[in-house]
């Protein structure tokens, strides 16, 4: 799975989150199998379960935020209720059935992407999403990002650590000294942003983007993306509902 | 404010992938023409930076903390076009890198943060701060600014959450609403600290003191 | 006769924020010859070197084996010398190895076998062959400095400009960086603060101050000149000042 080609797996992500968002929340049987699915390629891709399921928490917030609105969905049969003084809070089942839904194809689709990730390089799925012709100029942008967010966080952290070893003050500046903070790192980020672009015209530069042409795919790539998409496809028809 | 998939119907994240996409080109087609060949590192450099500020967590009160969304601030500093690049660019690799933010929710993300969170915004900013204003203008203008994108972001957000019959609106809005009507205070307070530190420094950094003409 | 590798011509530059750095700056490099450029700090020493290929552009003449610098030639002056900057962070700008060395190759529309054989030549001239799919970010200082020098040697170039080759680098990189670019046949100009490597490389040496050529002439005599030295905030090498032995 490392070894894949990212262009065919990020087909088969985008294939296989897009199948997971439109399948009805009802379908449970199709959920189950993509579900067993994900966990058949985490296995043989010996992601760490833990990592999937602590991306997983990201969802948290909406959640809690749907489970907020619960009680205010009025419509359907009546599950569960608690009354209190003259308030009845009532959970209904179309109120579950939406809360599910949700929940299950959300926490799906993050398993989907984080499978992806977890077994391709950065860079790897930049090049590839250039070769599915996602714009240069993005790719790019993309990768400037990646190549310095760990060094201007590596400063930030050195800020940090300088500040901490000759202040004690209290909270209240606090906060005035790490604004001070950004706003130095985007000084600095600055200036390098100028740098980088005097190395960039130094080696030839002239506005466009020049990439390297795509190699070919493996027969083998196609089939695993092509196996998993069409395992994906029998799950949504198991459920029974295209 | 990181929309995940499956929250959103087919009807809203479908078409605000479209708005997305062309806002996007729009974008990158102005900041081109403002910023010239200069634009790619600098966007790029500044998305890095952004990235990295948003993991600095600030100290507020009742012993929580909070971080910079940034949207406002990269507008003021690189102009409304390239801002809204930048911040879009994030939320990409947030996207990809940390499953923060869904896929078929990226097209609705970029749009409440990037689109409304730093293009729009950057209207409010320079709406208060038109003409040349001081440095106490500056600021109100900046913390106006930053608090109305976080807090028309997740509004719309909750227009959409509700469009979606996701959750309703009469509890999503007020929910949202109240929620980020507190993040913008911090939102605002941050960007101002920042934007008044670089007015200090660098005042030639921010987009606005060169006229747009570079 | 032949036109000199490098030939300027009363140039001046200020920065756009008005800070002037260069003044009225003539110089000549010939072919094949290593130039040391000495100096302290904001002496101009790095904005000059951005002249060579026109990153920057002032005031005066700039010409490159007899082209002269304007937006015209720029593709082929690119192509003609290399700068090799400070920081190997400005230099190394993309996720990858390959990448950066195949960066400038790529601008110059090559195809890609002879991009592949390019970067492979490169990173082998600087002993680094292997690490074409390692990321840049995760390189020591030394093989990032190393990775720099490759991405200029993958265009060819004909002058090579190194701004502070050996700045940061242990002893032993320190040496085998010196060893690389003692290999190397291009015409090498060298912006440094380390004046023993003048003294082991460049046969002439320009002293640069204030954003002027103070003197230039024959390394040895240059900077074995202690009132000078010590009057541009240098000082003269403790190789030259203990004699030759
Ligand atoms: N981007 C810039 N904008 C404005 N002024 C600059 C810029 N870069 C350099 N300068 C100024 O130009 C002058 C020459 O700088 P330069 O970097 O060329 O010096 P240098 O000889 O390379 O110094 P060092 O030995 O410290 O590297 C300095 O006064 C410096 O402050
Ligand atoms: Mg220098």
């Amino acid at each position: 799975m490392h070894r894949t080609d990212a262009r065919v797996k990020c087909v088969a992500c985008v294939c296989c989150v897009l199948l997971i968002v439109t399948t009805p929340a009802t379908a449970v049987l199709s959920f189950t199998g993509y579900a067993l699915i994900l966990l058949a390629l985490l296995a043989v891709s010996r992601v760490p379960i833990l990592h999937i399921v602590r991306r997983t928490l990201a969802v948290m917030p909406f959640v809690l935020l749907i489970a907020a609105c619960l009680p205010f969905i009025k419509r359907g049969e009546v599950m569960w209720s608690v009354a209190w003084g003259g308030w009845t809070l009532a959970v209904t089942r179309d109120g579950l059935r939406l809360f599910w839904g949700v929940f299950v194809k959300s926490s799906l689709s993050i398993f989907c992407v984080a499978l992806l990730t977890a077994t391709t390089r950065f860079d790897c799925l930049l090049r590839g999403m250039e070769s599915l012709r996602c714009p240069r100029l993005v790719v790019m942008l993309l990768s400037f990002l990646y190549r310095y967010a760990f060094l201007f966080s590596d400063d930030l952290m050195r800020m940090l650590r300088a500040k901490r070893s000759r202040s004690f003050r209290p909270a209240r500046s606090e906060a005035r000294i790490l604004a001070g903070m950004l706003g130095m790192l985007f000084v600095r980020s600055y200036e390098r942003a100028e740098r980088v672009y005097l190395a960039m015209c130094s080696r030839g530069f002239d506005g466009t983007i020049v990439t390297p042409g795509r190699p070919a795919l493996g027969a083998a790539d196609l089939a695993l993306s092509g196996g998993v998409i069409a395992c994906f496809a029998a799950a949504r028809l198991a459920g029974g509902i295209w | 404010m990181h929309i995940p998939d499956g929250f959103l119907a087919a009807r809203v994240w479908a078409p605000s992938w479209a708005v997305a996409v062309a806002g996007m080109w729009c974008c990158l087609k102005r900041a081109g023409r403002t910023l010239g060949d200069r634009a790619i590192p600098l966007m790029g450099v500044t998305a890095a930076f952004i990235f990295a500020a948003q993991m600095l967590n600030f100290p507020v009160a009742g012993g929580t903390s909070g971080h910079l969304l940034g949207g406002v601030l990269a507008a003021v500093l690189l102009g409304p076009w390239a801002g809204a690049v930048v911040i879009a660019i994030v939320l990409a690799v947030q996207c990809l890198l940390f499953q923060d933010g869904g896929l078929t929710a990226l097209g609705a993300n970029v749009v409440n943060m990037a689109l409304i969170g730093s293009a729009f915004s950057y209207g409010i900013y320079i709406l208060i701060a038109s003409g040349s204003p001081g440095r106490g203008r500056l600021l109100a203008s900046v913390a106006a600014a930053s608090w109305c994108s976080v807090f028309l972001a997740s509004t719309v957000c909750a227009f959409e959450l509700a469009l979606s019959d996701t959750s309703p609106l009469r509890v999503a809005l007020p929910a949202m609403a109240a929620v980020h009507a507190l993040i913008g205070i911090v939102e605002a307070l941050i960007t101002c600290g920042v934007i008044s530190f670089i007015v200090k420094v660098r005042p030639d950094l921010l987009y606005a003191g060169k006229g747009g003409a570079r | 006769m032949e036109s000199p590798a490098i030939e300027i011509i009363s140039l001046s530059f200020s920065y756009p924020d008005g800070v002037p750095a260069l003044h009225d700056i003539n110089l000549n490099v010939a072919r094949g010859e290593t130039v040391g450029i000495v100096g302290p700090n904001g002496a101009g020493k790095s904005t000059l070197l951005m002249h060579l290929n026109g990153v920057l552009r002032g005031k005066g003449t700039v010409r490159v084996m007899g082209l002269d610098v304007n937006d015209e030639n720029a593709r082929k002056i690119r192509r003609l010398v290399g700068l090799v900057f400070q920081d190997p962070e400005d230099q190394l700008f993309t996720p990858t190895v390959y990448e950066d060395v195949a960066f400038g190759p790529l601008q110059m529309r090559y195809p890609r076998e002879e991009i592949d054989r390019r970067v492979r030549d490169a990173l082998r001239t600087v002993g680094m062959e292997g690490f074409e799919r390692r990321s840049s970010h995760h390189l020591s200082f030394g093989e990032k400095k190393r990775v720099s020098l490759a991405t200029v040697l993958a265009l060819d170039p004909e002058i090579i400009a190194f701004d502070e080759p050996t700045s940061n680098l242990d002893p032993c990189s320190r040496e085998e960086f010196i060893s690389y670019l003692m290999a190397l046949p291009a015409t090498k100009v060298i912006a440094t603060h380390d004046l023993e490597l003048v003294l082991q490389l460049c046969g002439h040496t320009i002293l640069l101050s204030g954003g002027t050529i103070v003197t230039e002439g024959e390394t040895r005599e240059l900077l074995g000149d202690r009132a000078l030295m010590e009057k541009h905030r240098l000082r003269v090498p403790l190789s030259l000042a203990l004699g030759p032995r």
